[in-house]
């Protein structure tokens, strides 16, 4: 009878607990047995040229941190002497027996020991059969080349943000979707085919972007750029390598610099800033190739278009002065630019006009070349974060006065990147085609790169007749300076000399010195390179300290791309 | 071999002729046996792959059935030895040395695992040492030799009393009894604390004493003395004592209460079942959710498996098998083996009652196993063992009950008045 | 096995099954006893069980076996990683340049062509 009676109580709490609380329980297993992993997508990668060929700029790298429980860690010594063989040069912290006894006494449970960690040192450690010891996997950007291209590649923050650079701006790229998996798991979270309504959804990893940056010229810019920084003595400096044909960025170099994988070292963040592209200036007297341009274009002026030059000129209630003085008397345009005198550019700037002043017409022909046409004042689209687009103050403002636009003439009273002139430049001297500057080649997918154009090209910015005299001109304007060319090419170039503004007055005791030139074969430059170099309180000079670095990576240019010397 | 094998055997009250055995008992033992072969089968493969994982082992899928099948194997050995081969007459004669065995088993293991701490050849776990270790054969629970030992002596030492109508006599029968119990207790529950264990082992005795017609008022006093002692042992024991506020909590019992994670993982496994259950090999709390889901726990497993009609049918099962035991006993007229089938029956009854009610949170957690169906050696074969014996006894049945009994009762009642040697076979 | 029919009709408790069934009773000439029966059905079940289980119990090994494939393949891969960072690394201008092949080069002339 008693044992009648159990059974019917048993059976009768199975049907409560297995058919009326059935969905109760069903849902409670639910609960614990069903998870929602993430299947990480793993970030692109990115890699620079080497020619034609892809190469690893930067790459994922499965990482460890070890940790330690120190609750658990029995033998402190031998952990720490074990951790120390073999993970020596990845430790964070100083004495390791300390730091577990220590821990110990504060009843912690989670110490980091070493970071960054391979699998193979974590592996020889795992074999040691320690107690208390733990591996956290995380993915780590490395970088083959260390720092080259900092600026322009930017760097992973710990939240897995791309900052500054392409991984900022291109972040939603490399990113990729991540995959989900929401399976029945076991207790160790091993997934099981039992359930019926397990998903999985694989990963997109983000695309392996290929840069236009060549990582030869990338390195030789670097090289060329601490040399002449070096030489000078200047403490910033900037050198930016474009392809004129195409405006694709071939090497894109900041001095000072950093590494981006020791990213969190870095004190001033100054550094991480892609000063081609994010910080406008006055680029100063290598501004008058662009007015020459628009003289020439718009058939104002030639090279050999004469001037009478007094050494000053007047606009309204100001009068502009010439750096270099004494060239006087009737003098050819081609002797201005040379000389670099403003002017000669007010002169340009005037018969733009009426032939007198800089009235409205001359204004809105100016914007129209410099702004609309040549890109400057706006943003490009580079695909470099942060991208800055300066001031240029058109002429329906009642900033863009006939004062300020003779000093944009000569490039003053405007604020622009290396960027924009760069591309401006790239245009005047390549027949008259504006293209829109890019440093993204493609994809780099399976081993093999599938290409992208993201540039646009703005035909007949100028006309190709216009292009190749301001061409010449820009050629002439080298002249002086050719001795030290690699005999046999075509290159061009201009100086400037710009002083800064502090609180919105010209110091005349800092100045930033640029250079912005080409170089090539006479039926086509190949390559314009644009430098600039800064230092806090120091006078620095276009022709002195920037053009030896022009010089200097032009020639090796030449050599690297083994073009044909005329006979 | 079964002719010549045919005898006849006289006995205190009379002439017994031996007849065929009850096959009932065999057919439903072997039901369950292979019911818990099946779902071992099933949950083989995520048991193996959960020890692998946590303890780097490197078991394969059919790890645990292999091991199963071979105590199987053995069992069947020793239940076709008790029930053919070695008589319960000698048994009975040897019962002083059986019993001696036991105690001597379980005093060398709590000597060497308690005292000496050979580890070797002990398993302990938190203090508690269960098991010994045989290299290259398993593992041996002495507790059930024990059991077993105590099963065979009191069936002699109560029938001898019986017959000398000392059956209420505190001097000669309670307190060599109570003694012997005192010993046990000591070793299974204190030194071995596998209070499980300690309880089907005092079923044993109780459902014994029941069937010697001790008297009512002796019987409350040594029920009460027993739920004091096992109050006691509850308070004694923190995680007793855990156990129990968990049950009173019944069905709200939190998960994460680290005390109700057993309990509240077994009634998932088995709510979460249903009716007709999840299917064989889809068992998803076998794999490391329920703890001992391969032992104590398989209860759970097999509701998860297989619904609330497999643990019908299962619970069936024990249930018919445990009236063809109790209707034995009234069909019995020797007082050993009366006595023998009444502790076989207290003895599987408390394991498979104390199991399904623990698992559906009926009853406070107890470490005990669901026999047949548990994945383990030597519960199994001292089971099967007595099982054989039981299988024995029953040739010699009569078809009258012997004796109207109040307590124990059963509805199987056949009205036939004679004997059942007068039964022959021809063929 | 083939039944015949004879012409006994047994007492009915001859049968320890079937009590109380004085009717007609086929004996077969192989004698099973109870014992048999019962092994040969539990025999039944058993294979009966074998079959439906071989059906159904796979799927949970492979489990294990697909995750611990999954592990080794993302290890491999990350040894893979590994060492196309290495090979990045090893192959990077720094490391050519610095390298002895490199240090005895001479260095080249631009004015090759002329």
């Amino acid at each position: 009878m008693l044992l009648t009676g159990a059974m019917v109580v048993i059976v009768l709490r199975l049907f409560f607990l297995q058919v009326i609380q059935h969905d109760h329980y069903v849902a409670l297993a639910t609960e614990e047995q069903v998870k929602k992993l993430v299947i990480p997508a793993s970030r692109g990668t990115v890699y620079a040229l080497d020619g034609d060929t892809p190469v690893p700029l930067v790459m994922n790298q499965q990482v460890y941190t070890l940790f330690a429980d120190p609750m658990v860690v029995d033998e402190p010594t031998q952990v720490a002497q074990v951790v120390r063989d073999i993970a020596g040069g990845n430790l964070v912290v100083d004495n390791i027996e300390q730091n577990l006894t220590d821990g110990k006494k504060q009843k912690s449970m989670y110490r980091v020991l070493a970071k960054n960690v391979t699998l193979r040192q974590a592996e020889l450690i795992k074999d040691k059969d320690l107690k208390g010891i733990g591996f956290q996997r995380v993915s780590k950007r490395v970088y083959p080349e260390g720092a080259m291209a900092a600026q322009t590649l930017g760097f992973v923050n710990n939240e897995g943000k791309g900052q500054y650079g392409i991984e900022q701006q291109l972040n939603d790229r490399l990113t990729g979707t991540d995959g989900i998996l929401k399976s029945v798991t076991d207790v160790a979270n091993v997934p099981l085919s039992i359930g019926k309504d397990n998903i999985r959804q694989e990963p997109v990893n983000g695309d392996n972007l290929v840069l236009t940056i060549d990582r030869n010229i990338q390195a030789k810019a670097q090289e060329a750029l601490l040399a002449g920084l070096q030489r000078s003595g200047a403490t910033h400096g900037s050198v930016l390598v474009m392809d004129p044909a195409t405006g694709k960025v071939l090497a894109l170099a900041d001095f000072p610099t950093y590494s981006p994988a020791d990213f969190t070292n870095v004190q001033d963040e100054q550094v991480f800033r892609n000063i081609a592209t994010t910080e406008p200036y006055e680029p100063g007297s290598v501004l008058k190739t662009f007015t020459i341009a628009t003289g020439i274009d718009k058939g104002v002026i030639d090279a050999n278009s004469t001037f009478y030059n007094t050494d000053k000129i007047k606009v309204e209630d100001r009068t502009i002065t010439n750096a270099l003085k004494g060239v006087t008397g009737t003098i050819t345009m081609q002797s201005a630019l040379n000389n670099s005198l403003n002017t000669g550019m007010v002169t340009i700037a005037q018969r733009l006009g009426d032939g007198e002043r800089i009235n409205k017409t001359s204004r809105d022909t100016i914007y129209e070349y410099f702004h609309n046409r040549l890109g400057l004042g706006e943003r490009t689209g580079v695909e470099i974060a942060n991208e800055q687009k300066g001031i240029l103050i058109s002429p329906e403002e009642e900033q863009g006065n006939a004062v300020r636009y003779s000093n944009m003439a000569f490039g003053q009273g405007l604020n622009v990147t290396m960027m924009q002139v760069a591309s401006g430049f790239s245009a005047i001297i390549n027949g008259g085609t504006y293209h829109s500057p890019t440093v993204l080649a493609g994809t780099y997918d399976g081993g093999k790169l599938k290409p992208e154009n993201n540039s646009t090209a703005r035909p007949n910015v100028i006309s190709p007749g216009a292009s190749a005299k301001a061409k010449e001109m820009i050629h002439q304007a080298r002249v002086g300076y050719t001795n030290t060319d690699t005999p046999g090419y075509y290159i061009g170039g201009k100086t400037g000399t710009s002083q800064t503004l502090e609180n919105g007055e010209y110091i005349n005791s800092q100045t930033v010195g640029t250079y912005l030139g080409f170089g090539g074969t006479d039926a086509e430059a190949k390559y314009v390179i644009m430098v600039q170099v800064s230092g806090k309180n120091m006078n620095l000079e276009g022709n002195k300290h920037a053009m030896p670095i022009f010089t200097d990576l032009s020639n090796w240019m030449l050599g690297y791309y083994q073009l044909q010397p005329r006979a | 071999m079964r002719d010549s094998l045919r005898q006849v055997r006289t006995s205190a009250q009379g002439l017994v002729r031996r007849h065929n055995p009850d096959h009932r008992i065999m057919m439903y033992t072997l039901i369950l046996v292979i019911v818990g072969l099946i779902i071992i089968f099933a949950i083989g493969p995520q048991r193996a792959n959960v020890l692998n994982e946590s303890f780097g082992s490197n078991l394969s899928g059919m790890y645990f059935v292999i091991k199963q099948g071979t105590s199987v194997m053995i069992a069947v050995v020793s239940f076709f030895v008790f029930a053919y081969l070695l008589k319960v007459d000698v048994l009975l004669r040897h019962k002083a040395i059986i019993l001696s065995i036991g105690i001597a088993a379980c005093a060398l293991l709590a000597l060497l695992g308690n005292l000496v701490h050979v580890e070797a050849i002990t398993q302990c776990a938190l203090g508690a040492c269960r098991w010994f270790v045989l290299p290259g054969i398993g593992t041996f629970q002495p507790a059930e030799f024990l059991k077993f030992g105590i099963l065979i002596f009191l069936g002699g030492f109560l029938a001898s009393r019986m017959r000398a109508g000392l059956i209420n006599d505190t001097e000669k029968t309670i307190i060599p009894a109570a003694v012997l119990m005192g010993v046990a207790a000591l070793f299974v529950i204190v030194l071995q604390k596998d209070l499980g264990t300690g309880i089907a082992m005092f079923a044993i005795v109780i459902s014994m004493f029941v069937v010697s017609g001790v008297k009512k008022q002796l019987g409350v006093i040594l029920l009460a003395v027993l739920l004091a002692a096992g109050l006691l042992m509850i308070i004694t024991a923190p995680h007793r004592i855990d156990r129990v506020t968990t049950f009173l909590k019944g069905d709200e019992a939190s998960i994460d209460d680290p005390s109700g994670y057993h309990i509240a993982h077994a009634k998932i496994a088995i709510g979460s079942g249903g009716i007709d259950g999840v299917g064989i090999g889809n068992s998803v709390q076998a794999a490391g959710y329920l703890p001992e889901a391969i032992n104590d726990s398989v209860f759970a497993i097999l509701g998860e498996t297989f619904g609330f009609i497999g643990l019908v049918f299962i619970l069936a099962m024990f249930y018919l098998l445990l009236l063809r035991i109790l209707r034995l006993v009234d069909r019995l007229e020797k007082p050993e083996y009366r006595l023998i089938v009444a502790g076989v029956f207290g003895w599987i009854a408390s394991h498979v009652v104390i199991n399904v009610a623990a698992m559906t949170g009926l009853m406070p957690l107890t470490g005990i196993t669901l026999p047949f169906l548990s994945f383990g050696g030597t519960s199994m074969l001292f089971i099967a063992a007595a099982l054989g014996v039981v299988f024995q006894i029953s040739r010699y049945t009569v078809h009258t009950q012997i004796k109207e009994d109040a307590d124990e009762g059963t509805r199987s009642r056949r009205g036939v008045g004679r004997p059942r040697y007068a039964s022959r076979r021809s063929r | 096995m083939s039944y015949t029919r004879t012409a006994t009709y047994a007492a009915r408790r001859q049968q320890s099954w079937g009590r109380n069934q004085n009717t007609a009773r086929f004996v077969s000439p192989v004698k099973l006893g109870p014992v048999m029966h019962t092994i040969l059905v539990a025999l039944m079940i058993l294979v009966l069980g074998l079959i439906y289980l071989t059906q159904a119990s796979g799927s949970a090994s492979y489990d294990y076996q697909a995750s611990d494939l999954d592990r080794k393949i993302n290890e491999l891969a990350t040894k893979k990683a590994d060492l196309e960072v290495e090979n990045a690394r090893l192959s990077s201008l720094e490391s050519v340049k610095n390298s002895d092949v490199a240090k005895a080069m001479t260095q080249p002339s631009t004015e090759y062509v002329r």
